[in-house]
């Protein structure tokens, strides 16, 4: 088809694909006419746009399917040794295992052949490969299986032949002969001594899963796959080893134990925690954080946050077990493979197994098992009838966990339930008020079941019939809170009082706070009506309006909220309580919001003073106040003093919080910053880098947070001339901040501004110049017309604008953000010379000699008083009045004039 | 693991005009394709069908270092999704010839074994199909390539083509309609 016939058949086809199908006929023959070959032709493509792509994807998704295998099958019949190929047993992150015979027939052996055929990619692997092969000849343990050989291939691919195991994997060798508990508990009782007996010759697994541990038809476990182990370190008392995170992302996720996610120090504890999950999954048919897989970063979250369901919680009957249900898990079905019924596997988990199964899986190594021969005998112990180690302890570990709940507030779920933990304390603290005990509980009690009803609501849409086969994230499960309150709980304010604040919080922690006020102004006034006199809740309701409105920007509401709520909280709890403390904080953020920097100091300061008295000097609520001191001096342009206060905050935050805490990763982001004001780029850049993991982490992808630490790293790459790097940190700010906050949001602004400066900087100055004129845009929108920003925005403009060679649009915006730049106040002069500067330039390229040498000579004079000699501006400056002057063939002024006095 | 500098690097080579470094490409992207495809095998062991796209978008997010600019990270992602096509087609090739002098591996796909019969066409008929349209439009082709084989969201892939998202689904289904009609699958 000839070009112009092929942009007919084109656009006849969108014509026709677009218009109702009752009117296709005519339309057809109005675009072909008496063309019966386009007709034909177009036909023939209506017809095929009725089959759907999915024809497509899956003929490309079997051929890669095909691809793959093909590759993978070609070592078969391949002979290595003695050895024959004659299968393919499984392949990993590694490598393929193949199933191998005896090729002269001598023995009747058959033995498995690991082959690591990715070292074009990766060429560490051959190390691992050699390590694996060192670590499984040191192991002779009748439950492991044995390294019998190991070479290369004719070109040099490394291998090892193990002994072959001809069995099923544990779990389902388990399932298929229907074991019962007792007979599974033995089985894994064996994998604890095996795994026992790697970790006494300084070996650990790593990667204890039901594939990796084969049970043989004779009923013996047996331990494969040393592949991504590792040597612990000699030395008996420290017992790690240093892994990076990247190769333990080798490993199966679902199994990974928290110190793996959080790629800190992997020990024998960390076997220990698998060993948990195993046990989970033999006695529960799933894995401990099912519900939370549907993304790795929601699953490594819930890994280090959450803690999974207690086991014997899986076989409730009645309004729990059906929400379980619900999301696909068959608890009849499950206890049928353990020849029980489910409520008989109920019973025989509730307490000690529970108990065995959750401190194998404490977030903490210290929590855990000490050794996998611990937790081997208390496995025997529970066979015996005795009592089981992990009962003592727990209720102490319970509470403990529960006090650093509280202080993490981390993850949405999390903060729901503590809504039901709060009103469990709120039980706890009333009943020892011995006048009102009876009445108090009973409300507290019944409140409680009011609120798990609700709970129980809300997360009935994780039911895949109701929301469609998606995962509900988190944020949708709010929103159907909130929209729930409103139905469900009207008439009764104390309950509607605590979702709706709790809702809220949640809202507000997400950095959703125009979210969080409407829902917390109506809190505080339930709190208000059922309260009298106000007292505690009334000031809690107080203090987190005034959060969300800060947080919403409003500054002038929380302004007002914040003194209310200090005032009441004095007459509650006394002048020197910590929560008095807290809300001083809190305003102080305002204050310095509003630049009453001096305020907000002092308010800092009495803050730190109440917390050190109060809680001691090491508490963590000192490293925030004091992080909080330290961001506030950078703000007011001590970075020496700044460094000091956060260096001490985030040594407190390093020994009190766990590294997950938001706080910790604030104050160290803010010290990134400080560093990074500086000078000291390489310390910032790790100290940042590591922020944003932990933000990621902690918050997730694209959370609002992020924006200003992707902010930070485009400042320091702009500082270290690497402009592309930058330009792509501005831009994942920009990107962050529009889904977050809208299009038209002020730091959009401020960012683009950011971005046009550094497109300028590589000679981009289209998108440079799109960009700037958006931002000026916003920022006509969203600040007065003599603020700095629109000024410094015009400079740039003007900037672009010189560089484009259109002198002429140049000189408006130039114009104006000299005016801006010199009538404002508290602003130095190089701002309104750095603008006449350029608009000298524009001037000269439009003529106006004159004019244009007076800006020139006079910009560079005060640049050179305000910022020295050596500043990149001043620079710039100079060369622009020198080129003026010499192209006006008067080099032998040049000096005369430049001359500053 | 990866080394997504060499990769990025063998990206710079190629673009600055050095032919070898596409070749040298090839063995790196169809590694990390091999791996992460057994990966996703092994989850899928439910018998879904393998979602080639998130196989090979994934792929390509490990090779190549995520600070790369954009602009680059697309012309990346156009040649990969060539190189895509050219492996899998000299797969298929390569089996096809097998079968027909009687070679068998003696382990099968099971699950995952999609017969060219139930669908009614395979790959080399898809890219027979793409060379055809490429004496055409060979944009178009260049916008199946991204779409059907480097798993780009159609966001990405609009910005790797700089047009809309409206304008590239509305050509995305020209191309759909027209490979379909040029390949004329026999269950059709």
């Amino acid at each position: 088809m000839n070009p112009d016939r092929w942009a007919r058949f084109q656009d006849a086809f969108h014509r026709l694909v677009d218009c109702p199908v009752a009117e296709r006929p005519q339309m057809l023959q109005l675009v072909c006419g008496d063309d019966a070959e386009l007709r034909g032709e177009l036909e023939a493509m209506l017809a095929s746009d009725t089959v759907g792509e999915e024809r497509l994807r899956q003929a490309i998704g079997g051929a890669v399917v095909h691809a793959v295998e093909g590759q993978r099958n070609r070592h078969i019949g391949a002979v290595l040794g003695p050895y024959r190929i004659i299968g393919v047993l499984g392949h990993g992150g590694m490598g393929t295992v193949y199933l191998a015979q005896r090729a002269d027939h001598q023995f009747e052996q058959r033995v498995a052949i690991k082959m690591v055929e990715q070292m074009a990619v990766h060429p560490q692997l051959r190390t691992r490969l050699r390590a694996e092969r060192q670590i499984l000849a040191s192991l002779d343990h009748p439950d492991i299986a044995r390294l019998v050989d190991g070479g290369e291939t004719a070109d040099g691919v490394p291998y090892l032949v193990i002994e072959y195991i001809d069995g099923k994997p544990i779990d389902e060798y388990c399932d298929a002969l229907k074991l019962p508990l007792r007979e599974r508990l033995q089985l894994f009782e064996r994998v604890c001594s095996a795994v026992d007996y790697a970790h006494r010759n300084l070996i650990v697994h790593r990667d204890l899963k039901p594939a990796n541990i084969l049970v043989t038809p004779e009923g013996h476990p047996k331990l494969l796959d040393f592949g991504i182990a590792k040597l612990l370190h000699p030395d008996p008392l420290t017992h790690t080893v240093a892994v990076t995170r990247m190769q333990d992302r080798l490993l199966t996720p679902e199994h990974a134990a928290p110190e793996q996610v959080l790629g800190r120090a992997i020990t024998i504890a960390t076997d220990v925690y698998t060993l948990g999950v195993l046990l989970y999954q033999l006695l529960c048919d799933r894995s401990p954080y099912a519900l939370h897989n549907s993304t790795a970063l929601g699953l490594e979250r819930a890994i280090c946050n959450e803690d999974p369901p207690r086991p014997s919680s899986l076989f409730r009957s009645g309004r729990a077990g059906a929400i379980i249900e619900a999301a696909g898990f068959d608890a009849r079905a499950v206890a049928e493979r353990r020849s029980v019924s489910s409520e008989r596997l109920r019973r025989q988990l509730d307490g000690d197994i529970d108990e065995i199964v959750l401190k194998a899986m404490r977030k903490e190594p210290r929590e855990r098992y000490a050794t996998a021969a611990q937790l081997a005998e208390d496995v025997r112990r529970y066979l015996r009838g005795e009592t089981v180690f992990a009962r003592q302890g727990s209720r102490r570990y319970r509470a403990l966990k529960f006090a650093r709940r509280n202080a993490m507030g981390l993850s949405l779920v999390a903060t729901i339930f503590l809504a039901l933990s709060f009103i469990a304390t709120n039980q706890w603290i009333q009943r020892n008020r011995v006048e009102r005990e009876r009445e108090l509980a009973e409300q507290a009690r019944e409140r409680a079941e009011n609120v798990s009803a609700f709970l129980v609501d809300i997360f009935s849409a994780a039911d895949p019939f109701k929301s469609q086969g998606r995962k509900v994230t988190a944020e949708e499960l709010l929103e159907r809170g909130a929209a729930n309150i409103e139905k469900n709980l009207n008439e009764q304010p104390e309950v509607r009082a605590q979702m709706l604040e709790s809702i809220g919080f949640a809202f507000q922690r997400q950095g959703k706070s125009d979210r969080a006020v409407p829902l917390l102004e109506q809190a505080l006034a339930l709190r208000r009506e059922t309260e009298k006199p106000p007292g505690e809740r009334v000031a809690t309701s107080l203090a987190n309006l005034a959060d969300a409105h800060l947080g919403a920007g409003n500054l002038a509401s929380a302004d007002g909220y914040y003194q209310q709520a200090i005032g009441l909280s004095r007459q509650v709890y006394g002048e020197r309580h910590p929560r008095v403390a807290l809300l001083m904080v809190s305003y102080a953020r305002l204050q310095q919001q509003s630049s009453r920097l001096d305020q907000a100091e002092r308010l800092l300061t009495a803050a730190v003073d109440i917390y050190r008295e109060q809680l001691g000097s090491e508490h963590k609520e000192v490293g925030v106040a004091l992080a909080d001191l330290g961001s506030l001096m950078l703000w007011k342009g001590d970075a020496v003093a700044a460094e000091r206060y956060q260096r001490e905050a985030l040594a407190i935050l390093q020994a009190q919080v766990s590294r997950t805490d938001p706080d910790y990763a604030t104050t160290m982001g803010g010290l990134g910053q400080t560093l990074l004001k500086q000078g000291k780029l390489d310390e910032a850049e790790k100290l940042l880098g590591e922020t944003l993991e932990l933000y990621r982490l902690v918050f997730g992808e694209g959370n609002p947070r992020l924006a200003p630490v992707h902010g930070a790293f485009a400042s320091l790459y702009q500082q270290r001339g690497e402009y592309v790097k930058a330009i792509a940190k501005v831009r994942e700010a920009i990107d962050i901040t529009r889904r977050s906050s809208g299009e038209r949001d002020f730091m959009v602004a401020y960012y683009l501004d950011s971005l046009a400066n550094l497109e300028l900087k590589v000679g981009r100055t289209a998108d440079a110049l799109a960009d700037v004129q958006t931002a000026l845009g916003i920022y006509r929108e969203t600040l007065s017309a003599e603020h700095l920003y629109i000024a410094s925005a015009e400079y740039l403009l003007g900037e672009i604008l010189v560089a484009r060679k259109d002198a002429m649009h140049a000189v408006e915006p130039l114009r104006h953000s000299v005016a801006v730049a010199s009538q404002a106040k508290d602003a130095p002069q190089w701002r309104a010379a750095r603008s006449q500067s350029t608009l000298g330039v524009a001037l000269a390229a439009l003529g106006q000699h004159s004019e244009a040498e007076e800006l020139l000579i006079g910009s560079y004079r005060v640049l050179f008083r305000e910022l020295g000699a050596d500043d990149a501006l001043t620079r710039t400056a100079h060369q622009r009045a020198l080129d003026f002057l010499r192209a006006r063939g008067r080099s032998d002024e040049a000096a005369q004039l430049l001359a500053v006095n | 693991m990866t080394r997504p500098s060499s990769v990025t690097q063998l990206l710079k080579d190629w673009r600055s005009g050095q032919a070898d470094a596409l070749e040298r490409l090839t063995p790196l992207v169809y590694e990390e394709l091999r791996t992460l495809a057994a990966s996703y095998m092994k989850r899928e062991r439910a018998g879904h069908t393998l979602q080639a796209t998130a196989v090979v978008h994934e792929a390509y997010v490990r090779l190549i270092d995520m600070d790369v600019p954009w602009e680059d990270r697309a012309h990346f992602f156009s040649v990969a999704a060539r190189l895509m096509r050219r492996i899998l087609v000299d797969h298929a090739r390569q089996r096809a010839a097998n079968r027909r002098s009687g070679q068998h591996t003696v382990f099968e796909l099971r699950e995952h074994d999609l017969h060219a019969e139930d669908i009614g066409f395979d790959i080399v008929e898809i890219d027979h199909a793409l060379t055809q349209l490429a004496a055409v439009d060979p944009r178009l082709v260049q916008m199946a390539e991204i779409h059907y084989f480097a798993g780009l969201s159609s966001e990405e892939t609009a910005a790797a083509l700089g047009i809309s998202v409206s304008e590239l689904h509305r050509q995305l289904r020209f191309v759909k309609a027209w490979l379909l009609k040029a390949i004329a699958p026999r269950t059709l």
